[in-house]
């Protein structure tokens, strides 16, 4: 699927959505009464979360609150102690990041997992090289000119602007790293994207086309689980929040419904009432 | 919710950073100095003596004499790539001479396919150790070092070890056989680089290991074959050698560590691995067999030659290296 298609194809999505209540969309990802233990630490206590396509639902928290936890859980790097995940309706288990790749689960950690000597349409495909003939694995022939090609597309299409396509991503700015390792994660046909504080350590116009480039997540039709501690980012972005503390969900409400005081409030566990 | 999706369209340099693909003077500089300094080197040389120097078979001579060198160090860039270092490449061509040399008494001249074969092995043996064993390359091919030579003057007790026939290689032809060895080799070699996923995965490894793990890249698979490559390259070049001289001499490849890595990094490949080629390294090599010839013209001694070859190493070294990449040296 182009990612001509998959804009066609969320768009579908997104008008379904707004035909019925956001809420009543069946998600894609359902998670209920996870748990996670580290030692005597309660990680993550019967929490219950629901992922739709074509919403950015931001997962905020106090550093320790679970919110690493509880995406690494869903990206196959912990196997959590208890709970139950379910993908597009059908319960799964998520036993490593290549299980939760092959859901379509794709996340761009803070690391962005870019080689950084190599240029963009060589990180788009690393590992994942489109070649020639029969060969395989180490052996395989690369097509460099379809790589660049449809670096060039998947780029254009997410409207992601780069110096060049044969420039090492070592010379980009964060921004542009960022945009990279998300374009990758739709290059490979993501229905989900975890997005590890994306916007940390950006300068505020990078911020910004990050966050823009959020929301055309969400307008092509994939979940987008969004972590934050900018309470900005989260008006701007999200269309619902969910708010870990102390490992258990402390309170999820629709962005729209709330504003800043109420979240840093939430975030402080100091509950919907005190706001 | 106000948010203006334009701000895309305005590209990604409007946080003031200039971007100009990607070369920075360093880059361009790590390079070319090879191609530089060798037409500085051949300008230089043919000035000073045009009737010697300036001859088709001096430049035979050239090719000749480079062609070991550019063998091994074709196996030295892979290492090199991968931000590794293969300390054993010159007692493994002893080793390898040695025994293809005996080998010849038994099977005659398809002894000298032996020798890439001999060599693989003792590659294997340093890729096991290092990938599996988790110690830095550079402890276990110095270790290799070691061994390897000790061996030659166990099996060999110190003395040379005589081929029953004149060379493959003896006579030095026109061009020199074994530099269409190093041709053929060169554009084998650049083809895996470049071409072949393995290639990219050589150079991923060396540019961030760590995430090239992460990316669920064949890191250990990778990192055997380099170094399986060196030792075969390293002992066919021991067998190029046992060839052209005669015999498998105990002494034969001595430093031949330092004139390889030499080759590779005067062609332009970065020390820390993710950054070079095939092509410089051949370059590289040819600077430094030019350099040898034209000061034996010149009768400086081959004594002072050994100083000018380490201070032409660091010399390149020091015009060439990424300081803005590499922030803390060790």
């Amino acid at each position: 699927m182009s990612v001509a298609d998959r804009q066609a194809d969320g768009a579908k999505m997104a008008s379904t959505i707004q035909n019925s209540d956001p809420a009543e969309a069946p998600p894609f990802l359902r998670i209920r009464g996870l748990c996670k233990q580290f030692g005597s630490i309660q990680a993550l206590r019967n929490v219950d979360l629901d992922v739709r396509r074509g919403e950015v639902l931001g997962l905020l928290g106090d550093n320790g609150a679970g919110k690493s936890t509880l995406i690494k859980s869903i990206s196959g790097v912990y196997a959590p102690d208890a709970g139950t995940i379910e993908c597009e309706g059908k319960p799964v288990v998520i036993a490593s990041p290549t299980a939760a790749r092959s859901l379509g689960i794709e996340t761009v950690f803070q690391d962005l997992a870019l080689i950084p000597n190599l240029d963009a349409a060589s990180n788009l495909f690393i590992g994942r090289e489109l070649g020639w003939g029969p060969f395989k694995g180490l052996f395989l022939l690369m097509r460099h000119r379809a790589m660049e090609e449809d670096a060039r597309k998947t780029l254009e299409q997410l409207d992601i602007h780069i110096p060049s396509l044969r420039a090492e991503v070592d010379e980009f700015s964060g921004g542009q790293r960022q945009a990279i390792a998300v374009a990758r994660a739709i290059r490979w046909k993501a229905k989900m994207v975890i997005l590890d504080e994306p916007t940390a350590a950006l300068s505020v116009p990078e911020q910004r086309k990050v966050l823009a480039l959020t929301r055309q997540l969400a307008s092509q039709g994939v979940a987008v689980i969004f972590i934050t501690h900018n309470i900005l980012d989260v008006v701007a972005v999200t269309d619902r929040v969910a708010i870990l503390h102390r490992g258990q969900k402390a309170a999820e409400v629709l962005t729209k419904d709330s504003n800043e005081h109420e979240i840093v409030s939430l975030i402080m566990g100091k509950g919907k009432a005190a706001a | 919710m106000a948010f203006d999706i334009k701000i895309l369209g305005k590209g990604l340099d409007s946080n003031g950073q200039k971007l100009d693909g990607g070369f920075k003077p360093s880059d361009i500089v790590g390079k070319y100095i090879a191609y530089a300094a060798l037409v500085v080197l051949i300008v230089f040389f043919g000035a000073m003596s045009p009737s010697i120097f300036l001859t088709v078979g001096n430049f035979e001579t050239i090719l000749q004499n480079s062609a070991v060198q550019c063998v091994v160090a074709i196996g030295m860039t892979f290492v090199i790539l991968i931000g590794s270092i293969d300390l054993s490449v010159g007692s493994t061509m002893a080793l390898v001479g040695t025994l293809s040399a005996l080998a010849s008494t038994q099977i005659g001249g398809a002894a000298f396919f032996l020798a890439p074969v001999i060599g693989l092995l003792i590659g294997l043996v340093n890729a096991v150790v290092f990938v599996y064993g988790r110690i830095p390359s550079f402890v276990v091919t110095l270790g290799m070092l070691s061994v390897a030579r000790g061996l030659v003057l166990v099996i060999g007790k110190g003395w040379p070890v005589p081929i029953p026939f004149s060379g493959l290689f003896a006579d030095v032809g026109i061009p020199p056989a074994p530099f269409f060895i190093v041709i053929a080799l060169a554009l084998v070699a650049s083809f895996a680089l470049t071409k072949m996923a393995f290639g990219r995965y050589v150079f991923a490894i060396g540019g961030d290991e760590d995430k090239s793990r992460e990316l669920g890249l064949p890191v250990d698979q990778v990192k055997v074959i380099v170094f399986a490559i060196s030792g075969m390259l390293a002992g066919l070049g021991g067998g190029i050698l046992t060839s052209e001289i005669g015999s498998g001499s105990p002494t034969m490849g001595t430093g031949f560590e330092l004139t390889a890595i030499s080759a590779v990094v005067i062609g332009g490949t970065s020390l820390t691995g993710g950054r070079g080629s095939i092509l410089g390294t051949i370059v590289g090599s040819l600077v430094m067999s030019t350099l040898a010839n034209g000061l034996i013209i010149l009768g400086v001694s081959t004594d002072v030659q050994i100083v000018l070859t380490g201070m032409v190493l660091v010399g390149a070294v020091l015009l060439s290296i990424q300081r803005g990449k590499i922030r803390i040296m060790k």
